[in-house]
Order: structure tokens, then sequence, then C-alpha cells
């Protein structure tokens, strides 16, 4: 997917697939590989991830770059995460958690100073960052941008819905929608290459048990499926040490 | 041998201007200073010489002049302190730092009060390698020591006396070698020595103006006119006469305390004077190849108690420039009770640090530093409680089975000093591949998980695949969300499915934190993963139903 032509990295002709000065990363998805400059996950710029909520898979989409870079004693910088990263289920997917800082910053300021700080460090295999969107101004990601530059590193900001409408100087912007049977759509909102119309399909990692779901479950009523004699899974050794085969939830 | 001389011709002045902010500064102006000595202006600043002020002025005619000019008396003590701070810092050049002590001028009659510091001689030979030569190690010397808030003359000699000499005559003399120092001493005048300063007037009118001149006339007759230590400076200063000086010795643990001009209000203006204690503690530190652990920077107050500002770097380190970076964060955010007059630093604790190799490629160990400097940063701004790595615990309860822990930076990179470790820890009591079920559990009621996952799989092979070994969610929320019910669903925004589950965590019995709760894997409308329970027998002020408690992610 590299440019046909000898041209340097820094340049890049609209209709083709911009290359980076690094290869990226790569991210574990051969079908978003393929569409991402470069090959993978970019070093030195900034990556857009734009979401609803967290939760809705991007995470799980960083699961296999987070896996490799863990694995390679790189570190991995989690900068203001919504909620608190779940140790077991990372030692599941294969993440070494010991690579893992953690950095909390309430204040909007402290946020944002925090990211620049660690941009220019450089200091990282990898940095995830949340922004506060009501204080991102573009000047703040400019500001970013740059300071990205020099990192050695992909460099992940997480932003809301309302992100996706506003201009951004990142390079690349992605737009993550959840899907069901644990699928995720990417579409790219903007990149160094032509303009993707169709959102992609990606399967989400699973950790290695395996989440195997009922095939539709909207069609099946939950209290019949309950009473209809589920198993429970008894792993306490506290006071119930009778072990139950049915739950009984009503 | 190599000596360098250096002079503070305006110490007297620069001991209270050095407390200040720099002149490039703009937000903190700089009052007009001047420093007196009985009654007579010794010297003043260059914005009060601007105005019209003269050294050996009146001190009513400078106040005349300028009614808000700073007077201060001059203090031989704080110009020894700031002698001696300069000394320490300067034992990183050399271990060879002595001391020039000057007899107070006018007071040249025997059993005047005792000499006073005036300057620093360096013996540098042996340091001109390591430093890149005389020129760059004078350069060095001089960045330092303007950082410090000194403006020194600098003049490099082959004897010390001869050094202190051309230094205290000008700046910036560098005789490198034997004849080049005669040639360069001859012109001096006579008044450059210390002991002609009380015959300077005997000796112009005898036709000796400069040092040549003195030494042409008969030695035997300048002896018993002017007494024998005229002819031994002067013979020391050609090197015709052998120099035992005495080495400064650094203190053994470093304190050092600086007098602000004027009360700081904002806790910035106390950045200047702090960087200013900060330089010879590094200095201090590289000479004794150690790095400071923590350092203690006491904010003292008229009528408050002391502030302590504590600053701990991850690693060990003797650069001022890291410091000071810390420094800056600790400011930041640093509310002052009440005026500070005076700052204290103290080096609490320190580790030895060699110094490493330079090498052309980035290494590991650099890596580390770097890591080190943001953490120390990042710890600065935002509080230690703020930067956080992850533990596993060995408890089933998932809010307790991962935990925030504050900690150093030892193991975040691979350092030489570290092995490779595999990346799954395998020996936590929390087995990696399938979470739930821990080597602690009891053998029965193992036993009896795997059991009922036959006797699901066996009744409903496609309800539920994954029974005693549900995956667990990535984030987990801080604390449970209440979910609504409707039609005897949970809800959140919509209607959650139960996808996978139950399993039932109940444990917790023994610290008075028993959860009994049966979990499961939910999805909404649009296919976003959700980790719920259902509280089975809420207690006394539990409240029953549906939580959220982890997201997918």
């Amino acid at each position: 997917m590299q440019p046909a032509s000898s041209l340097p990295a820094c340049v890049w002709r609209a209709h083709e697939l911009g290359g980076t000065a690094q290869a990226g990363h790569p991210s574990g998805f051969a079908s978003l590989d393929a569409q991402l400059p470069g090959g993978g996950w970019p070093s030195g710029m900034l990556t857009e991830l734009i979401s609803r909520e967290p939760g809705a898979g991007e995470l799980r989409l960083l699961v296999p770059l987070l896996r490799q870079l863990s694995q390679a004693q790189r570190l991995i910088i989690l900068l203001a995460p919504p909620h608190i990263p779940h140790a077991p289920a990372l030692q599941s997917h294969g993440i070494d958690i010991n690579r893992l800082l953690i950095v909390q910053a309430p204040n909007a300021a402290d946020r944002l100073w925090a990211v620049e700080k660690a941009l220019k460090s450089g200091s990282f295999g990898c940095l995830l960052a949340w922004l506060p969107q009501e204080r991102t101004r573009p000047e703040h990601l400019r500001r970013l941008q740059l300071a990205a530059q020099g990192a050695q590193g992909p460099v992940f900001l997480f932003r809301p819905l309302a992100a996706q409408f506003e201009a951004s100087p990142a390079p690349l912007r992605l737009l993550l929608l959840p899907r069901p049977e644990q699928q995720l759509s990417v579409q790219v909102l903007k990149r160094r290459g032509p303009v993707l119309a169709q959102p992609m399909l990606l399967n989400l990692p699973q950790p290695m048990t395996t989440i195997r779901l009922r095939r539709h479950p909207a069609s099946l009523p939950v209290s019949d499926g309950l009473a209809a004699g589920l198993g429970t899974a008894h792993t306490g050794a506290g006071l119930a040490a009778r072990p139950r085969h049915t739950a009984t939830l009503n | 041998m190599l000596w360098l001389g250096i002079h503070f011709p305006r110490l007297a002045l620069e001991v209270f201007l050095r407390a200040l902010p720099g002149a490039a500064n703009e937000t903190l102006a700089r009052p007009d200073l001047a420093v007196c000595r009985q009654l007579r202006v010794l010297h003043a600043c260059e914005q009060a010489r601007a105005r019209g002020i003269q050294p050996g002025m009146k001190q009513a005619t400078a106040l005349a002049i300028a009614p808000d000019l700073l007077l201060r008396e001059q203090n031989p003590r704080l110009q020894a302190e700031a002698i001696a701070s300069a000394a320490t810092w300067a034992l990183q050049f050399t271990p060879s730092v002595s001391l020039q002590f000057t007899p107070a001028a006018g007071l040249s009659a025997p059993g005047a009060p005792p000499a006073e510091p005036a300057g620093l001689l360096l013996e540098v030979e042996p340091s001109l390698r390591l430093f890149g030569g005389l020129t760059a190690l004078i350069e060095a010397l001089r960045v330092g020591l303007q950082a410090q808030g000194f403006e020194p003359r600098i003049a490099a000699a082959p004897t010390a006396t001869g050094a202190w000499l051309l230094a205290r005559h000008q700046d910036g003399l560098i005789a490198d070698s034997q004849p080049s120092l005669n040639a360069r001493l001859a012109g001096l005048p006579v008044s450059a020595l210390d002991s002609a300063a009380a015959h300077s007037d005997a000796l112009v009118s005898l036709g000796a103006q400069t040092l040549k001149q003195l030494s042409l006339l008969p030695r035997a007759g300048v002896a018993r006119r002017f007494g024998p230590g005229l002819l031994t400076e002067l013979d020391r200063a050609f090197g015709r006469l052998p120099e035992a000086r005495e080495w400064f010795v650094a203190p053994a643990r470093f304190a050092a305390r600086l007098e602000l001009p004027a009360q700081a209000e904002a806790a910035e203006a106390l950045l200047a004077g702090a960087s200013r204690l900060l330089i010879p503690l590094c200095g201090w530190l590289s000479a004794r190849q150690a790095g400071a652990r923590r350092i203690l920077l006491s904010a003292l107050h008229d009528e408050a108690p002391i502030t302590p500002i504590v600053l701990s770097p991850a690693d060990p380190s003797a650069d001022p420039q890291r410091l000071g970076s810390l420094l800056r964060e600790k400011l930041s955010v640093l509310r002052l009770r009440a005026p500070v007059h005076t700052l204290q630093l103290d080096c609490e604790s320190v580790a030895p640090m060699p110094a490493s190799n330079q090498t052309l490629f980035p290494t590991p160990a650099q890596a580390r530093e770097s890591l080190g400097r943001l953490v120390e940063q990042l710890q600065a701004r935002l509080g230690h409680d703020h930067v956080l790595r992850l533990r596993l615990q060995s408890d089933h309860r998932p809010e307790k089975a991962s935990a925030l822990a504050q900690t150093g930076i030892d193991g975040l990179v691979e350092t030489d000093a570290q092995p490779r470790r595999p990346p799954l820890t395998t020996g936590s009591g929390r087995a990696s591949r399938r979470p739930p079920l821990p080597a602690g559990n009891g053998g029965g009621s193992q036993g009896s998980a795997t059991a009922s996952d036959r006797h699901a799989q066996t009744k409903h092979p496609d309800a539920i695949a994954e029974i005693g070994a549900l995956p667990r969610p990535l984030w987990l929320l801080e604390r449970p969300q209440p979910l609504g019910e409707r039609q005897q669903r949970p809800w959140l925004q919509g209607p959650l499915s139960l996808l996978a589950g139950p399993e039932r965590i109940e444990t917790g019995w023994w610290d008075g934190e028993l959860i009994q709760r049966d979990y499961f894997i939910a999805g909404d409308t649009e296919g976003v993963l959700f980790w719920i329970y259902r509280e089975r027998l809420p207690g006394d002020g539990m409240a029953a139903g549906w939580f959220l408690q982890g997201r997918f992610g």
C-alpha cells in the first residue's frame, strides 16, 4: 500500500494512500492496516478515536497493539481514563500490566498539560489520552500535534461523538461505532489518502476465554431463558458452600 | 599547574541582588539597590547608577536623589556564605579549590578584623581535558556563576597569586605559560598587590608604578622599608617562591540559606532565589558523585510556621535543570500563607550515583531517566496519588481484584540491570488464563463448577457457552451504577439483553464486605457489551436489583 512513486514519504498524491517516515505499528486487523497510511497505527502524530462513550469497543480495538508493545517491554501511558482499567481482563488479553502507567487528572487544564508533557518527553511506547470535550480547542490540539512529532510511539486521543464535526489537526481520525456480534464499525473520517466512504467492520479481539454468546438475544425472553435452568458458575469461597445449579432471578 | 583566579568585584551588591529574579523577568520589577558602609555608598546597582547614585556618595545624598532607594549595610557574613557556596559549586570542576582572602580594605594595621574571603582559586590543569579545554572550562564557570547571580572576573595563570592578581585587575586575562604571565604581570600597577595597599603613595613616589619597576628595585632595601610581605607576594606571583594553599573542604551535609532582599508574597517569586540555591547543591552533588533523593526547601515566614517544600525526584538526580523544573511545578501549585523572608535548602537524602559513560545512541538507561523526569513532573503537579500503576490482587471481588497503587518507576521500562521477564506473571495466584477459577479455591467447588458447566452445556448447548469462566471487562466502573428494571429486564437507556451468565461471585464475608452477586454479560440494542450483576440477597442498607459494574471497552 506504499505509494508507487519514488517520492519521499512527506509527499503524497490525494488519490493514493500516503506513507509515513517510519512504518506504522500493526494494528492486528489486516483490513484496517490496509487502509491506514504507513500500514498500521502511525507514530509521531495524533490519532483521534471518536466514539459515543467509553466502552464502545475502543479499547479492544487497541488490544493487539497494547499486547505487542507491552510484551516488547514498552511503556503504555493511560492518561485520564474514564473508568478504572481492570487488571485481570487486561492480563487475559495478554497485556503485561506492569508496563501500564495510569495518570489521573481531574482538572481539564492539568489534563492537557499532562498530555503535552508526556508527548514532549517521548518516553513511552504508546499514549492513550482522554480529553475533556468542552475544554479542548483546536489550538490545543495543534499544540499537541506539534509535541507529538517527537514521540516514538502511537498517540491516541479519545474524543466523544461531538468532536467528529469539529476541525482537528490530527492526521488520522477514526469514528468507532459498536455493532452486534462483538464487531466494531470503523469509519475513517480523515487520513492521508483518498476518502473511504464505507466503514470497515472489524471483529473485536476476545480474551483467551472467548465470549461465546447467544445468537439472537433479543428474540429470547430473558426470564424464560434463565428459568429454563441456566447453570451458575460458583466461584466464591464464601458463605454459601453449597453449589447451586440453577439461578433464581425472579 | 594552571590556576584560575575568580574575583567577584560586585560581591557586596550581588549577595543581595542574587535572590531577586533576573532582569529578563518582566513581571517582577527589581528595586534599586545600593550597599553602604560607614554611611557611604559602596556599590550601587545599574538601575541606581543610571539615576545618579555613585559609589562614595553619602547615604543621605543618595536618599535625596532617589527616595525609594533600597539601602543595605554591607554584610560580610553573607559575602562569606556566598563565596563558600560558590566554592562548593566549583568543586565539580576540580577537587583543588581554595579560598582567597583579602585583608579588609583600609584596615591594614595589624590586629585588624579577620580577613574575609574575596574570591576563589581553582587548580584546573588535570581537569582541562574532561571539560574540553581552558576556554570551554572558563565559559562553563562563567555561565554557572552567572546563573547563581555573580558577575565574576576570571583569569588564568601558572601561579595562584598571579592568577588572583590578574583576575582582580581585569576579566579574561589568560597567561598559560610563565613567560606570558611575566609579561602580563609586568604591566600591572603596584596597587594591585594586597601588601602594597598601605604604601602605594610611597612606592609611586619612588618611581615604582608597575610591578616590573618594583621588581627592579634593590630587594634588601624594599624589604627593609616595606616589610617582607611585599616581596613575598611579588615572588609568589612570578613563581619564584612556592606557595602552599589551604584547600576548601565541602561540608558533609549540604545546607544553604538565602535571605530575600524584600519579602516575597507569591510562590513564583521564590523560584529565582530557590534556583540560586539549587545550583550549588548540584555542584556539591556532582563533586561527591551522588544524586539527591530528597531535598527540603523551607520558606521562612515572620509570623507563621515554616512552609516546607519537598522535592523528591523519581531517581536520584544532580541535574539542576531537572530539579529546577520539578521545583517550578511544585511552586506553581503552592499557596503561601505569609510573606517569605528567607529560603533554606537542605539536602536530606543522597544516593551514590556514579557518572555514566556517554553514548552515541539512546540506551535503556536514558529511556528510564527521561521516564523518571516525566513521572516526577506529573507527580509534582498532579500529586503522588494521581500517578498510578495497576496491581493484581488475589481476590474474587471484582472491585478488589485489581488495585491502583502509587509506586516508583522501577520495572516500568527495562533497564540493563533488570532481566527480561515473561510478560504474563503466572505465579500470582490469580491465574491469567482462566480468571474466575483461581488456585486458592476449594477443590469441591471447582469440581462442582465444571460439573455444572457440563450440565448446562448438555442441556442447553446454545444458550450459555461459557460458564465459570466468563471474561472480565476491560473497564471497571469506580462504583457500581444502579440500573433500572422494565418488564423484568435491566434497562440502561434501552433494554439490555443478557448474553452470558450467570456467574456467581459470593465471597468476602471475613472482612465485612460480603458480596453475593450473579454476574451477566449484557448487550444493548447497539451491541455494546456491559458487565452487570444482580444482588442476590441484598443485606442491610444494600440496594437490590441490577447494577452496572463494567464495560467491555
